[in-house]
């Protein structure tokens, strides 16, 4: 079961966003072509849905005569609200559905095939590769290429750019995140410190390596542990998407398990457990539930600790109070009082990949491609992407909206009336500065597969829990995932 | 008489044809034009390319080995239980209902009540690794190793034997009582009756039973889906699981390419089979 704990701020976002009604550009509707109903389909709900509507209301309002239908999957989450020592809590639980994410692959792949689905399609849990490969998608680039009204210098050509796949762009994502390793200050020697900060990049075996060298015993290298069975925040998953495209090749459709790579990188993950630096795995729902409590309250100290880009605001304002209200994490990072910036996540090709909570295709079975088209465009606006409804944990594409945002996120979480004050000014602007010196070192974005991972995922824990052997697993991978690519 | 007779028949078999025309034939043929393009949006005619190239496809390949070897093993194990169990019940005295009714149960039972049972008995966690961990023996990953071929081959058998036995036994009562009392009286023994009689007169029972087994080979497919999803181990992996991957990956040229290859294949053989059973019935 995957919790998704957030904190009270997550409320008060939420009040904020139905409370703030936003200043629209009132965008005359110059392209008579943008009229008629559209439809968007996406699995997630609680992601989606409150911002979808909103942006409709709006498109609707600056294009009379369209008519947005947003269309949504799963169920909301459960919110559960609690006092903990006189503060208000509100916890968000989600449970990962697997069968869900099947129902819903099912649903629009059957949609499809009858020539039929949404006009836009989220880019949450469907099967990109497959879409691309059996011409579902339109080619985005072509539409970029050929509207004028489209400025790609708006967005970060960093992100757009590195979604390109198999000669085209197929969706545009709304945001980005990134993950970046920040090291106990109290733990690293100033020699080791020297070679960390917001302009490098690191894969987990070079963090590892970096850390051993200030290892002791006492404190674990890396605070993720060596496996968690729905493959979120542990080692093994991360290691095994730093080497995807090793095991993975999607353009030849070839699939390399067998070549003793991977019964390498199980065998040192679980290498690394017997010899401390990392903790071990954790096998069941009820580990895994143990395991996110105590992310809640942590005693332990890490040498290094990956987080989301959204932390970057405890490591430039630090305040207990603050780094309470952003505790985003699902991972026990242990104390994060001394953190530092250590650097970005890297995979083995040195490619620096970034995640996106919304992303969106547009369907060839559309009967609207103009209309979807432009409902694309307004989701990338700057009105859209500064609305206070976007996620706050990630980044929007939008330049100006990205900055736009950091200011109304710090004057949020940092002062009652909104107006920051010199030094949380400095704050900000240390902020703005990482994030885009961050940004900056992005480089690419690995198309994988939901149902390869998760077939890696569950074949992996059958070795860290003592059934199979690696050389099994590796096998069983070889003949499953080479039988999917090649069907 | 008989054309009033005949004229009824058609009346009756009307309505089901019409079904069967407009919900099965019909999609099959508008569906085939995919076999020859590339792909199903915007796709461009290729002749038979996409036959030449699912005999080259190796999922494909490994499908229609595992179903063929399935059928093997499964189908003359479904009759020649059902076969000794219809010899079992046409000999009881007591309780013979009661005694084919036990069998006929699976066939009631809806598929996911049963897809929950056997996964119960077959987990990793499930209910013979418990007793097995009972008596200090490892669990044994039943469904994803060599022994799910094997449950695949009882779930088939427990579903359908009852349903072969109705056959069987209803092909044995149509062979009359003289024919044994006769074989008596000349000294002939139960290997002899068995060999002489039954055998020979069961034929158009038994290539029912064959037709229904190979078609209902192919149904298994939905229990096996359900308890393993669409990548189980390799030795389960079916045509129907490359079929069905094929539908949820949007690939409807392998689709179509591969449900007509089937479909000739099964309406030549049961057709070969039909004909086999009228003469042995005549």
């Amino acid at each position: 079961m995957r919790k998704i704990k957030l904190t009270a701020l997550l409320l008060s976002i939420a009040a904020l966003s139905t409370a703030c009604t936003g200043q629209s550009e009132n965008v005359t509707s110059a392209a008579s072509g943008v009229t008629g109903e559209i439809t968007i389909s996406c699995y997630d709900t609680a992601a989606s849905q409150a911002f979808l509507e909103e942006a409709a209301r709006k498109f609707e309002e600056t294009y009379p005569g369209t008519n947005v239908h947003i269309d949504t999957f799963s169920q909301m989450p459960e919110i559960k609200s609690s006092e903990q020592e006189g503060e208000q809590r509100t916890v968000i639980l989600g449970e990962d559905d697997p069968q869900g994410r099947a129902d819903y692959i099912s649903k629009i792949s059957t949609s499809l095939m009858s020539g039929e689905g949404a006009d836009l399609l989220a880019m949450d849990v469907l099967p990109i590769d497959k879409y691309v490969q059996s011409g579902q998608l339109e080619n985005l680039k072509e539409y970029m290429d050929g509207d004028s009204s489209f400025q790609k210098s708006d967005y970060r050509g960093n992100i757009i750019n590195g979604l390109e796949f198999q000669n085209g762009i197929w969706f545009l994502p709304l945001d980005y995140s990134f993950n970046y390793y920040a090291y106990d200050s109290t733990l690293m020697a100033d020699q080791t410190t020297s070679e960390l900060g917001v302009n490098h990049a690191f894969t987990s075996n070079q963090l590892i390596e970096l850390g051993k060298t200030a290892f002791n015993g006492e404190n674990r290298i890396l605070s993720a542990p060596a496996y968690i069975s729905d493959g979120n925040g542990d080692l093994f998953s991360r290691m095994f998407r730093e080497k995807y495209k090793e095991f993975v090749d999607f353009e030849n459709q070839t699939a390399n398990f067998k070549d003793g790579i991977f019964e390498e990188l199980l065998k040192t993950i679980s290498d690394m457990a017997d010899q401390g630096y990392i903790a071990k795995g954790l096998r069941n729902t009820t580990d895994t539930g143990e395991y996110r409590e105590s992310a809640e309250n942590p005693t332990d100290r890490y040498l290094f600790k990956t987080k989301n880009n959204f932390s970057l605001v405890k490591e430039t304002y630090p305040d207990p109070d603050l780094a309470l209200m952003v505790s985003t994490s699902m991972v026990d990072n242990g104390i994060e009082t001394d953190d530092e910036i250590g650097g970005m996540w890297s995979d083995e090709g040195n490619r620096v990949p970034f995640t996106y909570e919304q992303a969106y295709g547009i369907n060839s079975n559309s009967k609207n491609k103009e209309t979807a088209w432009a409902f694309l465009k307004f989701l990338l606006s700057y009105e859209i992407q500064s609305s206070p409804s976007m996620s706050l944990l990630s980044l929007p594409v939008h330049n100006k909206a990205r900055m736009a945002k950091a200011e109304s996120l710090y004057g949020m979480l940092l002062t009652e009336s909104g107006e920051l004050d010199e030094a949380q000014r400095q704050a900000l602007n240390a902020y703005t500065d990482a994030v885009e010196v961050m940004s900056d070192q992005i480089n690419g974005y690995t198309v994988r597969d939901t149902t390869i991972e998760d077939m890696v995922i569950k074949e992996a824990g059958y070795f860290f829990d003592g059934s199979k052997t690696a050389d099994q697993v590796a096998q069983v991978l070889q003949n499953k995932v080479e039988l999917y690519l090649n069907e | 008489m008989n054309k009033i007779k005949k004229h009824s028949a058609v009346l009756f078999l009307l309505p089901g044809l019409l079904g069967f025309t407009v919900f099965y034939i019909l999609p099959f043929f508008i569906s085939l034009g995919y076999a020859f393009t590339d792909k199903a949006v915007n796709g461009t005619f290729q002749g038979m390319k996409n036959f030449v190239d699912l005999f080259h496809n190796k999922a494909y390949l490994k499908g229609l080995f595992n179903t063929c070897k399935f059928i093997a093993v499964s189908v003359p194990l479904n009759m020649g239980a059902a076969l000794g169990l219809s010899l079992m019940a046409k000999g009881i005295k007591k309780r013979k209902d009661l005694f084919t009714l036990v069998f006929l149960i699976p066939l009631v039972i809806p598929s996911g009540s049963m897809a929950f049972f056997w996964s119960s008995l077959f987990a990793d966690q499930g209910v013979l690794n418990g007793w097995l961990n009972m008596l200090g023996i490892g669990k044994v990953r039943w469904l994803d190793s060599g022994t799910a071929f094997w449950i695949m081959v009882l779930i088939f058998t427990w579903k359908n034997l009852g349903y072969s036995m109705v056959l069987y036994i209803d092909g044995l009562n149509r062979i009359p009582h003289d024919y044994y009392e006769a074989a008596w009286i000349d000294g002939a023994g139960a290997g002899d009756i068995f060999r002489g009689i039954i055998l020979p007169l069961l034929q158009p029972a038994s290539i029912l039973v064959l037709i229904m087994s190979l078609i209902n080979s192919f149904k298994v497919f939905k229990e096996i889906y359900m308890i393993t999803g669409g990548y189980p181990h390799d030795s389960i992996y079916t045509l129907q699981h490359f079929m069905n991957n094929m539908f949820a990956s949007l690939n409807y040229p392998k689709l179509t390419t591969a449900t007509a290859v089937l479909v000739t294949v099964m309406t030549v053989f049961s057709q070969f089979l039909l004909k086999l059973e009228r003469k042995a019935s005549s």
